[in-house]
């Protein structure tokens, strides 16, 4: 048995890590058990600390708050890094998505990368670019660049607005995260959580998606932009788990982040820790 | 993360690893590189790996200089039954000194966390960190040992069984890893092997170390108690509980520096599998039970329940069904006797309970 234990299972109604994984491994429950057989797993999410169950567990050390830590220098996140230290250092493995992030855990143990999957049947390029801009009021003679995030300073927000200014010829499709999060930028197409199918169509209404995160791992909104094959733009250079080539959605498919590859890569990867499902 | 700056004059290492060496090039070589392969404190520099040289054979001495290990060079009292006897130590002999060794292991640790190993352990990645991570004043944690089928000694009763080699030369490292990754699993057991074990140095120097033999009975060859029974038996009477971390797995052969027939860390493996085997055997992993040991902070470990928590719970539930039934049979005496019967039954039940 796996049993899942997210700390939001799909907090926008979308099909995520946790919904893809209870469906495509038979015996995946998110009910958490009393007791775990040898050949049974806990999938843990970081914040949630601990699982507290004597038996396998691996903790999924997916957040980004030790490089926020850092790059903030801020005491602001550390009750939730308190948690996500707890698990890396009682779960039986422990995962990143992010060679980046291995640093902060190894001295918890041994980290292995594993990717969260991208659905590359929903993001994906699509036909007719026009028709999508027409049916999305984005100007079709325009260069159209698209941010997609919230009003967090990790997102880059500032960085977008700086940009733009530089550059006032670009169009911009913004997609903010949650009405909550929400800015707004003059003279945009502003959008608030979306779906992923109008996501993906935005995505394919632009000419290039800009990443001004100012945190090194990719975000999955950025994964899920490489799979629509649009141009990655990368402010100041910094530096990212790979530089995406003119293919990214190539590059996606030779990282295993595509979905198939990503099973298989779960899949062998709990076969040799022994556990069934 | 974090720390002092790597300046001159500034000691870094917090933990101490050590192992003692009499003879055997072959398994210096072993240990010291599976230390290194598998402790990556170790290459940090948070974690020293050293050898108490104990009562060494020139050309180990000159083995360890030449391959730059770090060691420590032990020479024992060579000292006779009679006078170890007025000590108040029994036989064997090298026993004496090989206790005599641990404690100049102890001592010599640069870190205030000791963690004591055998030359005939190979490790696996993890083991440290997991050792680790259930430390406290209040715990000293040992490995969960895989050992062969030895022809003579058998196996450990709480040990994994993997034959993965008798010796280095023939050490099947590839699928002793692989058992590793498919066996490791978070949670604690109480007892134990007696090695690799990791406790803090005060703590140890606190409870008088290893006392420096076994203990003697009515004469020398009486042996009343073993040295590391006791010296865990203390460390139990100060507060400090032997546990195991089952997701810190270490190989076993259980030849010690087999080259050298007789020698002391062959014999100790023979004397404490004696002692181990003696214990009662504690279920495997999959009763494990998670339970919550008092110790310092806001820190919980997880514990593997021996046979008494089970009978607590067998007593418990039988405890309930009993109380069940009766409530049962009063509330079916109350629902068709008469109420005068009842309540006269009722008082003669409490004026007998009163008088019991």
């Amino acid at each position: 048995m796996i049993y899942l234990n997210p700390e939001v299972v799909s907090g926008l109604g979308e099909d995520t890590f946790w919904t893809w994984f209870e469906r495509e491994f038979p015996s995946a429950s998110f009910k958490m058990p009393k007791h775990l057989r040898d050949e049974d797993v806990i999938l843990q999410y970081s914040t949630l600390g601990f699982a507290n169950r004597a038996g396998k567990s691996i903790g999924l050390l997916w957040e980004l708050y030790p490089e926020m830590k850092e790059q903030f220098k801020s005491t602001e996140w550390d009750a939730h890094l308190a948690k996500v230290y707890e698990c890396a250092r009682f779960s039986t493995y422990r995962t990143v998505t992010s060679r980046l992030m291995i640093p902060f855990y190894e001295q918890f143990g041994t980290v292995d990368v594993l990717p969260i999957g991208v659905n590359t049947d929903l993001f994906k390029p699509l036909p007719d670019k026009m028709g999508l801009r027409e049916k999305h009021n984005i100007p079709k003679n325009r260069t159209v660049g698209m941010w997609c995030g919230t009003t967090h300073p990790m997102k880059g927000l500032d960085r977008l607005l700086g940009f733009a200014k530089l550059n006032p010829d670009i169009y911009w499709i913004i997609v903010w995260k949650q009405p909550s999060e929400a800015g707004h930028l003059g003279g945009a197409s502003n959008f608030v959580k979306v779906s992923q199918e109008t996501l993906c169509e935005l995505m394919n209404c632009a000419d290039f998606f800009l990443c001004s995160g100012t945190l090194r791992p990719f975000y999955m909104v950025e994964w899920e932009a490489m799979a629509c094959n649009l141009e990655m733009r990368i402010l100041d250079n910094m530096p990212k788990d790979f530089v995406p080539s003119s293919k990214p959605r190539d590059d996606l498919f030779r990282l295993n982040w595509d979905r198939k590859s990503a099973k298989k890569l779960w899949a062998d990867y709990l076969a040799r820790k022994g556990i069934t499902w | 993360m974090g720390g002092l700056p790597r300046e001159k004059g500034h000691n870094l290492v917090s933990i101490s690893i050590a192992s003692l060496i009499y003879k055997s090039k072959k398994y210096a070589d072993w240990v010291h590189g599976s230390i290194h392969e598998f402790t990556p404190l170790v290459t940090k520099g948070e974690a020293e790996f050293f050898f108490v040289a104990n009562d060494p054979t020139e050309d180990l001495l000159a083995h360890l200089r030449q391959r730059g290990y770090k060691h420590y060079v032990n020479y024992n009292p060579k000292r006779t039954d009679e006078e170890l006897f007025k000590m108040g130590y029994g036989a064997p002999e090298y026993i004496h000194r090989v206790y005599r060794g641990w404690n100049e292991a102890i001592m010599r640790a640069a870190g205030g966390t000791v963690v004591l190993v055998n030359s005939d352990n190979y490790f696996s990645p993890d083991w440290l960190e997991n050792l680790l991570k259930y430390l406290c004043t209040k715990t000293i944690v040992c490995s969960k040992l895989v050992e062969r089928m030895h022809p003579e000694h058998g196996i450990f009763p709480r040990a994994y069984h993997g034959e993965f080699g008798s010796h280095p030369d023939d050490f099947d490292k590839e699928n002793f890893l692989r058992l590793c990754e498919r066996v490791k699993t978070t949670g604690l057991q109480f007892g134990g092997a007696y090695m690799p074990c990791a406790f803090y140095k005060q703590v140890a120097i606190d409870v008088g170390l290893y006392p420096e033999g076994n203990l003697a009975g009515a004469s020398f060859s009486d042996v009343a108690a073993y040295g590391d029974q006791v010296f865990f038996e203390k460390l139990s009477k100060a507060g400090v509980r032997q546990v195991t971390a089952m997701d810190s797995i270490v190989y076993h052969t259980k030849e010690g520096e087999m080259d050298a027939p007789n020698s002391p860390d062959d014999l100790t493996s023979r004397h404490k599998l004696g002692i181990d085997q003696a214990k009662i055997g504690y279920p495997r992993a999959q009763s494990v039970e998670p339970v919550t040991l008092k110790s310092e902070g806001e820190r919980q470990y997880l514990a593997m329940r021996g046979i008494h928590g089970h009978l607590v719970d067998l007593w418990a539930l039988s405890q309930r069904q009993t109380s069940r039934a009766f409530s049962h049979t009063v509330m079916t005496m109350k629902r068709w006797l008469p109420v005068k019967l009842h309540n006269a039954l009722r008082a003669t039940w409490y004026l007998l309970k009163k008088a019991r």
